[in-house]
């Protein structure tokens, strides 16, 4: 019972790291951009949330619609107005996108303040018991939330229009753009769903968590390292390795080794790259 | 009367001779000193703990505004030099370095953490310049500072252990066996270091001491092993912003230990953070340097010129400059009229001064012994339950 309770814990955790990294890989596969903003994006909509829902009182469903919606639109605004940054060396784009990471966090502690604070929601503090365990609503919410946007994801990449030029772009840009697929308008619709799976792990994780300014920097760290463990711009690996970073975490804070959780994220990323430097998932799953 | 052109020079260049020789008389006091004493405050102004910079900016600021009211320091008023340590200690070591060197400031207000705090103290002597702790709790800094070979170094309030002494007497009257909970920092493990033993002398087991990362943003994995040692009670050292998903996650597995805090669950912000269901965190205790309650004069003078609640960090800064810094360079203008690093150090360790949580005095390793406060929250209020004095370590 004691390892179930440790793997679930992990599990919601793994699905913390798992949608802002599914977002990155997005972005990184098929726009071949390096965001390491992407955690403030998160951090964005659990302020948005927090504003919408604690101190407006829009009840927390439509709430969370709001802010994945608003965000999505930001994402995809941001690629079309962040082209030319977007089409930079990569040395270009980790620098202005540390720099937009590091604004935005200052703007959030100037606009709201460097205090954390908490979102508690009816879900959140509402305990029911399953299989033996003490589990909130909230983090059924999470798990059940998680898995149908993946399907619902995984299916729009393979059977959509949509999302074949997505692959498309991903695997040839060149060949892709000869063959009539706008880059500009998938890369608006890539980063617009990372924008919105980031939106999701704000607005359904920070009733369990808390909201502070530095919350994404964390956060997109440990992102980056399940997209590496994944297989690069890989969707399914990535969410693999962010699940399984998660209850690895879980497992050592378990076990009385929580002192070592952060290095144990990049200690499984070098591993990984030293002995499947194609990812963890790298030879059966593409985007 | 002197008539000629020439006259009245000779005559004009003998009053000015006459008139510097009388100023040259009464030497460097004659002509006062109205250039600002600067104060340099080391704080946490950006990254996860922000909120204490917040507090420090504004409480030093209003100590300032009343300085100065009130005509400044033997005439000079008095400014403060702000530098951002973000709580890391390689950037507290930039920080002193910056307002030692740079903005020549003639004493720091340190408010970086123990591990800040200890980066900072072996470059003191280089610079020359006062280092005062006011929220840094590692027991090393006593041992180190004063007579323990850093003149320099000064600290405000209790440490670990001192707290320790008082504080892991009142746990063993209340459990037989314990969790400790705290961070993997200097202020965490020195607290899990200082209650280690003192809690086995009064027949309190520890059953598990586990340590973690500030932010860790999920406690689950290590309440589920505490769970399943059922202890007592729970000994808790971490700030309010993990303590709030603490408390939250606490209650979601529905555990009933005893939860006592060494970090700040007395704050304004995790008070306002329970307040949807304030049972969550009833009954939980902390042994504080200061909680609200102490010092009604300072906290509303804070809410009226901010319309924010003052917090621990904020309050002790702003002693640390109204009460402290300024007897000492009162102290200093009062004994030869210089205000300099130098004299700044020995008056420091000269006054004795009345404040609102006790007699500040350093001794002979620099530290001085203000109140303890143990508070405990009921209905979700902090209720200050004890103020105790702390008498020097027999160390």
């Amino acid at each position: 019972m004691f390892l179930v309770e440790q793997v679930v814990n992990g599990l919601t955790l793994g699905s913390l790291y798992g949608l802002v990294a599914v977002g990155l890989a997005l972005i990184l596969g098929v726009a071949r951009f390096v965001n390491l903003a992407h955690g403030q994006v998160m951090m964005l909509s659990a302020y948005l949330i927090l504003l919408l829902h604690r101190r407006q009182g829009l009840p927390y469903g439509p709430a969370v619609l709001l802010t994945v919606t608003v965000l999505t639109a930001a994402g995809a605004l941001t690629a079309v107005a962040g082209q030319r940054v977007i089409r930079s060396s990569w040395r270009t784009q980790l620098v202005v996108t540390l720099a937009v990471a590091v604004i935005l966090e200052s703007l959030v502690i100037l606009g709201m303040g460097a205090v954390p604070q908490v979102l508690p929601t009816a879900y959140s503090r509402r305990v029911v018991r399953v299989a033996g365990l003490a589990l909130s609503v909230q983090r059924l919410l999470v798990f059940t939330a998680i898995a149908a946007t993946f399907a619902a994801l995984q299916a729009f990449l393979t059977y959509s229009r949509s999302g074949k030029a997505m692959r498309a772009v991903a695997q040839n840009r060149d060949l892709a753009m000869a063959l009539g697929v706008d880059p500009v308008r998938v890369g608006a619709l890539t980063f617009g769903i990372a924008f919105g799976l980031a939106a999701l792990a704000g607005t359904l994780l920070s009733p369990l968590y808390t909201i502070y300014p530095a919350m994404g920097a964390a956060v997109t760290f440990k992102a980056l390292a399940a997209v590496v463990m994944g297989g690069f711009g890989q969707v399914t690996g990535t969410l693999g390795a962010a699940l399984l970073l998660g209850v690895a975490e879980s497992l050592a804070g378990g076990f009385g080794l929580s002192v070592y959780q952060d290095s144990l994220a990049f200690l499984l990323m070098i591993g990984v790259l030293v002995l499947r430097p194609q990812g963890l998932f790298g030879a059966r799953v593409r985007l | 009367m002197i008539r000629s052109r020439r006259g009245r020079r000779l005559a004009a260049a003998v009053a000015v001779v006459a008139a510097a020789s009388v100023l040259g008389a009464f030497g460097p006091a004659g002509a006062q000193d109205r250039s600002p004493i600067k104060v340099g405050i080391s704080t946490r102004l950006t990254g996860r703990a922000a909120l204490i910079g917040d507090g420090d900016r504004k409480s030093v600021l209003m100590a300032l505004e009343e300085i100065n009211a009130g005509g400044g320091i033997a005439g000079r008023p008095v400014e403060a030099v702000f530098a951002d340590n973000r709580g890391v200690p390689s950037e507290a070591v930039a920080a002193a370095r910056k307002l030692a060197e740079v903005d020549q400031v003639v004493a720091i207000v340190d408010s970086a953490g123990s591990s800040g705090t200890l980066a900072v103290m072996p470059i003191l002597p280089e610079l020359r310049v006062v280092n005062l702790a006011k929220t840094s709790t590692n027991p090393q800094i006593y041992a180190l500072s004063g007579v323990g070979g850093n003149p320099w170094s000064f600290r405000m309030n209790l440490d670990d252990e001192m707290i320790a002494d008082v504080y892991s007497a009142f746990i063993a009257q209340r459990v037989r066996t314990i969790s400790v909970l705290a961070y993997s920092d200097d202020f965490g493990r020195g607290a899990a270091a200082a209650y280690r033993p003192r809690l086995a002398a009064r027949g309190v087991r520890v059953v598990s001491e586990d340590f973690f990362d500030r932010g860790l943003p999920d406690y689950r994995p290590l309440l589920s092993r505490v769970k399943r040692l059922n202890p007592q009670g729970i000994l808790l050292v971490v700030t309010a912003g993990d303590a709030m998903v603490f408390v939250r996650q606490f209650a979601e597995l529905g555990m009933t230990q005893k939860v006592f805090s060494r970090g700040d669950i007395a704050s304004p912000e995790f008070v306002a953070s329970i307040q949807d269901a304030p049972q969550i965190a009833e009954g939980w205790m902390e042994a504080t340097l200061w909680a609200q309650g102490v010092d009604t004069f300072y906290e509303q003078r804070y809410r009226t010129r901010w319309t924010s609640e003052p917090i621990i960090h904020g309050a002790m800064a702003y002693y640390a400059v109204r009460h402290i810094l300024a007897a000492a360079f009162e102290d200093a203008a009062a004994r030869g009229g210089r205000i300099d690093r130098e004299t700044v150090r020995q008056s420091l360790g000269r006054i004795s001064v009345p404040t609102p949580i006790g007699t500040i005095r350093f001794d002979a390793h620099n530290q001085a012994y203000p109140n303890l406060y143990i508070v405990e929250i009921r209905g979700g209020r902090v209720v200050i339950l004890r103020s105790l004095r702390v008498s020097p370590p027999q160390r």
